[in-house]
């Protein structure tokens, strides 16, 4: 039986008045490549968000790789990685100088080797010494997932990682992302709304609705269970629909 | 990894940040030159007077009459530099927000934030960095300016032991006003929503400081924005401009730069006698309540960053 890597014990964040998370338990097993599905709003970043630490939950709590994310939330920031939706560096500084400063954040001495044997790995090493403001949307992300894993995670954060990438940069991403899991063995905590992106490389699916956790299975047994549906866009929205009348 | 460390690695790249911005390099020139320059505008000021001086004393004597005491006889020789308390009040505190603004901002006009607080740092070691940084630069800055103040009095002959030490001790002070500025402007950078909003409260703030409050607590003292040494003249013969002074007197504080500056350079050449200890103790304290102050507010504003809402996006 696979290992808990993640475990989510009634995770909730309000903001005001406003439930963003309502909640929401599950596990994430690893090695896993788990796609946290979820129309826009529906509190997948800020799921991501108290996953990685950047904020507190209001209430419940999550175990990351046996640690705590309240008590123990330095020990979960060495062994996750981030990258954000958007992802920015310092746009004066190259992308090796972008990557040398988040290396030494993360405690690695003598990060040289590191930083490029992790662009050799992405297909970036070309673009070391090229500043970050000049380089393509589909180059700044590959930065990005460097930055993320030059510590070497057991958990990968991405949040929407194809947005706004060419259909060419979403493929090379996703054969990315697919290699970090095989070949590093990184459990893979993805979000998104596309759901092309999710048939082709999660195992497991979970679905999120205005805050609630509405879904949750391996993708092989979804399109088991919904095979009158042709595709995983005809359940996620079967699941939405059935979820919007819940609601009403 | 240690707090030490995590401060040293975002201080070196704070600077490493600042060394790319030609904006800073361009004010920071304008100083230094103004620096080298001060000595020289000062020297040529009193050059001209005692030419002004033999020339008529020349003429005085040739018509047997008296000759009066050359007129700058009991002024300190370092009079010559005191131009350099006007470029600080001036310059140097907006050198100083602007460096302060650009270590404050950086990360969060980059978006790196988020970033940043995915690692194991801690906003204090994250204000800590900034802080190490800004004092780093800012040393460099005044060193420099000492440096050149000191070669500028040698070329000038006024150069002892003893004035080496009052130019020394004013410069530590231009530090200390100088270093409010950066804080309150690196304050100011994390806590406006927009980088146009920080840099603008700041300058507003250094209009403040450097027109607003003198003038309203030495209104009445027409030279007093030029004259780096308040005329004590007895013109505070209103009562509500005199309330006014009093009231505002306090919180000024380039004013109270401006009078220990001149005292420390012994160039406070007041005909109504030296001020007393207790008055320089007052301004003392007061640049020191300065930089507590702008302290103050940098730890608070970085305690309320939000690391996943604290990004720019202009």
């Amino acid at each position: 039986m696979a290992q808990k890597i993640i475990e989510i014990k009634n995770l909730t964040k309000d903001y005001g008045d406003f439930r963003a998370v309502d909640s929401i338990s599950f596990v994430v097993e690893a090695g896993d490549v788990f796609g946290f599905l979820g129309h826009n709003g529906a509190g997948k970043t800020t799921t991501v968000n108290m996953l990685t630490t950047l904020i507190d939950p209001s209430s419940g709590t999550a175990d990351i790789a046996g640690f705590d994310l309240l008590k123990h939330p330095f020990e979960i920031k060495k062994i996750i990685g981030y990258v954000p939706e958007n992802v920015e560096l310092y746009q004066t500084f190259s992308a090796y100088e972008n990557l040398e400063y988040f290396a030494r954040l993360s405690d690695i001495k003598n990060p040289e080797k590191i930083i490029n044997d992790t662009l050799d790995f992405l297909g970036a090493g070309d673009y070391a010494g090229k500043e970050a403001g000049d380089l393509s949307k589909g180059m700044r992300q590959r930065i990005g997932i460097a930055q993320a894993i030059l510590h070497n995670p057991k958990i990968l954060f991405l949040d929407e990682p194809t947005s706004g990438l060419d259909p060419l940069g979403m493929k090379q991403l996703r054969e990315l992302i697919l290699r970090l899991n095989r070949e590093k063995n990184i459990t893979i905590f993805m979000n998104t709304h596309l759901l092309s992106e999710v048939s082709k490389i999660c195992k497991t699916i979970g679905i999120l609705s205005h805050g609630r956790l509405v879904y949750l299975d391996s993708l092989k047994n979804s399109l088991a269970k919904f095979k009158n549906q042709n595709s995983l866009e005809e359940i996620y929205l079967d699941i939405e629909k059935h979820d919007s009348r819940r609601d009403d | 990894m240690t707090a030490g460390e995590t401060i040293k690695i975002i201080a070196r790249k704070e600077i490493k940040y600042l060394l790319r911005e030609k904006t800073f390099f361009l004010l920071l020139a304008v100083f230094i030159i103004m620096a080298a320059l001060s000595t020289f505008i000062g020297w040529s000021a009193q050059h001209t007077i005692r030419n002004v001086y033999d020339a008529a004393t020349a003429e005085l004597a040739a018509n047997h009459q008296a000759i009066p005491a050359f007129p700058l006889a009991h002024v300190s020789s370092l009079a010559i530099i005191k131009n350099m308390i006007i470029y600080v009040v001036l310059i140097g505190s907006l050198v100083s927000i602007i460096l302060g603004y650009f270590i404050g901002i950086n990360d969060r006009i980059s978006g790196t934030i988020k970033l940043i607080f995915s690692r194991q740092v801690s906003k204090t070691e994250l204000l800590g960095g900034k802080i190490f940084a800004i004092t780093y630069v800012l040393s460099i800055i005044t060193l420099s300016a000492l440096a050149i103040s000191l070669i500028s009095a040698g070329i000038f002959h006024v150069l002892s032991f003893a004035n080496g030490l009052k130019i020394l001790g004013f410069y530590a002070l231009s530090f200390l006003y100088m270093l409010g500025f950066a804080l309150l402007s690196l304050a100011l950078a994390m806590k406006m929503k927009s980088s146009a909003g920080a840099i603008l409260y700041s300058l507003f703030i250094w209009i403040i400081i450097t027109f607003a409050l003198p003038e309203l607590s030495s209104a009445l003292y027409p030279t007093s924005l030029l004259n780096p040494v308040l005329p004590p003249t007895d013109i505070l013969n209103s009562p509500v401009l005199s309330y006014i002074h009093n009231f505002v007197w306090p919180f000024s504080i380039s004013e109270h730069f401006k009078e220990l500056s001149a005292a420390v350079l012994g160039v406070a050449d007041l005909p109504g006698g030296q001020p007393s200890l207790y008055a320089y103790g007052f301004n003392i304290s007061i640049i020191f309540f300065w930089n507590i102050f702008s302290f103050l507010a940098a730890f608070l504003f970085f305690r309320k960053i939000k690391p996943a809402q604290s990004d720019l996006y202009e």
